[in-house]
């Protein structure tokens, strides 16, 4: 019975140890280039390391031609009559007619590993560039792969520092087909997500938005808000436009409070306002 | 998006104790882009996206022009001011006067939502540490009081030596080009939704109004506190039941201003129906 006892909790310990040690931070090396551009050093299915440029304006995580090639990553690929050893013509070194499109089983930047990533595999011109002004650049680390943890930059101090979070990055793929499917000539509606009481305009040519009615009985009248207020901000949000505002406001929900800075006669003042449940 | 500006000389990297920490807001886009907002020398605000593959700071030629900003023969200005939302302030600060192919192209097809002004890129980041995540409103920027060597820059010589890529670069351009001309649209109309003025709160059948506020739509449509209402009808469709609070504000979620709203009201156990005229820039 004792024993038993044990075991179950040996088992368990072997089984929580782990677990418990999950969310760790990371801290590798950042290499910033003359040109601005960072990289750091990844292995791709286990292979490399290879550099490639971390860049938070790509959605995508590329790598070249070349090592998708060493990775022996051919699926996909529809004509697979073009080399992928830097065949005339260009970035598409593969034959334009292939799927770009590939899953790598890891990416590991340091202990910091996305399992079942999408890439693309294109030979971008910028990295290219870079390549031969620096040695080799393999690819970009995008969205895909550094949204999915906290991401620390630090230039300065040449590293970055990578903590899990529980983020799943948007399908693009899905998103832009029905972005560029969505035709335009529609409306979209941005609904306040709580009774604020009051109403809003813009006077164009100044700062803010002026408070044009205040509701009595309403959470704006309960904070002290006064018609012909001009407001600055929202929890140091900027509400220049009357959409401004309701964007804004489509994330505060009823019960919330927030601070308004305001302008009244040109004096600033702070006013503390808590949205209710209603429309 | 990744571009490229070519390097002049060898720099150090100095560290110097930091300064302030910013919470700076960010819109994540349906493209998967970080988009921030900043006033240049106080007009704004603009819409930039963070771009670590960006040499610089890019500011789009007709912001430049309408702000007075001149650039110099190699396409630089110097913005005296560049506020970050959240409050991140550099003053002074070099920027390329151009809007990158990549930006023109995703403002054509309109794919963000909001038109993009320009990108936020090396030299303006390496003087913070950032914290990106997207499990969070803001993103934590933290000045380090360092100045970031200005990024190299590309000559025509560079552009020899560098060859094919500058040509598979225009390639590119001009594939984006082209899909850009196939699937350009306009950007899409926005408004705020129409205001009635009640406050709504907890019923077992229905929406029950728990207050309308004084001389709102809703007031001025004839709904008073203590009804409850059992159905919505918009622009003249049918008549839709509704049972609770949730289900009401979900339909009129959809409502323009100046539409006209049609309620069935239960008001003490008796059948009535209410019409509003919904308000305009109220919430």
């Amino acid at each position: 019975m004792r024993s038993e006892y044990c075991r179950a909790a040996l088992a368990f310990l072997i089984w929580a140890v782990p677990c418990a040690a999950a969310p760790t931070a990371n801290t590798v090396p950042l290499h910033v280039f003359r040109s601005g551009h960072i990289s750091v050093q990844a292995r791709l299915n286990g292979q490399g390391p290879f550099r490639l440029v971390l860049d938070t304006g790509s959605p995508v995580t590329f790598i070249s031609t070349k090592v998708a090639k060493k990775l022996g990553l051919s699926a996909g690929m529809a004509g697979s009559a073009t080399s992928a050893t830097g065949a005339p013509g260009g970035m598409f070194g593969m034959g334009l007619s292939m799927n770009p499109f590939a899953r790598l089983k890891s990416v590991a930047i340091g202990s910091t590993v996305a399992k079942d990533l999408e890439i693309m595999v294109l030979d971008h011109p910028v990295i290219d560039m870079l390549s031969v002004v620096e040695g080799p650049v393999e690819g970009i680390i995008g969205f895909s792969f550094f949204s999915r943890f906290r991401t620390t930059l630090d230039y300065a101090g040449k590293q970055v520092t990578f903590s899990p979070v529980a983020f799943e990055p948007p399908d693009l793929m899905k998103n832009v087909f029905k972005l560029l499917m969505n035709r335009g000539g529609d409306k979209r509606i941005i609904a306040p997500a709580a009774l604020w009481g009051m109403s809003l305009d813009k006077t164009a040519g100044r700062a803010g938005v002026v408070v044009t009615q205040v509701y009595a009985g309403g959470p704006a009248e309960a904070a002290g808000l006064l018609a012909g207020d001009i407001i600055t901000s929202v929890d140091s949000r900027w509400t220049e436009s009357v959409l401004d505002f309701f964007d804004l406001a489509a994330t505060i929900k009823p019960g919330r409070d927030v601070m308004i800075q305001a302008a009244r006669g040109g004096v600033a003042m702070d006013l503390r306002v808590r949205p209710r449940t209603g429309l | 998006m990744c571009l490229f500006l070519l390097l002049a000389h060898l720099v150090s990297f100095p560290t110097r104790p930091e300064q302030a920490a910013y919470q700076i807001p960010y819109r994540l886009t349906g493209t998967n882009h970080i988009v921030l907002r900043a006033k240049l020398n106080g007009s704004g605000p603009y819409n930039f996206i963070m771009d670590t593959g960006a040499p610089s700071l890019f500011v789009a030629e007709d912001v430049a022009k309408s702000l007075g900003i001149k650039p110099d023969a190699q396409r630089w200005g110097v913005v005296d001011r560049l506020e970050i939302e959240g409050g991140a302030v550099i003053e002074k600060i070099k920027g390329r006067v151009e809007g990158p192919f990549q930006l023109q192209t995703m403002n054509q097809l309109a794919l963000i939502g909001v038109p993009i002004h320009g990108v936020i890129g090396y030299n303006v980041l390496a003087r913070f540490r950032i914290a990106v995540d997207m499990t969070q409103p803001n993103l934590t920027w933290t000045r380090l009081n360092y100045h970031p060597p200005p990024p190299a820059v590309v000559t025509p010589a560079d552009m020899k030596r560098l060859g094919q890529p500058v040509q598979n670069q225009k390639q590119l351009e001009a594939m984006a080009k082209m899909a850009t001309a196939m699937f350009a649209r306009k950007p899409q109309e926005v408004v705020p939704r129409g205001f009635l003025g009640v406050e709504l709160g907890d019923a077992t059948a229905g929406a029950n109004i728990r207050s309308v506020l004084a001389r709102s739509p809703a007031a001025e449509g004839g709904l008073i506190a203590g009804d409850v209402v059992t159905g919505v009808s918009t622009g003249g469709k049918e008549l839709q039941s509704v049972r609770s609070g949730a289900a009401l504000t979900a339909l009129l979620n959809e409502i323009s201003p100046d539409e006209m709203v049609k309620l069935a009201v239960n008001r003490a156990g008796f059948k009535t129906e209410v019409s509003i005229k919904v308000g305009k820039g109220g919430l």
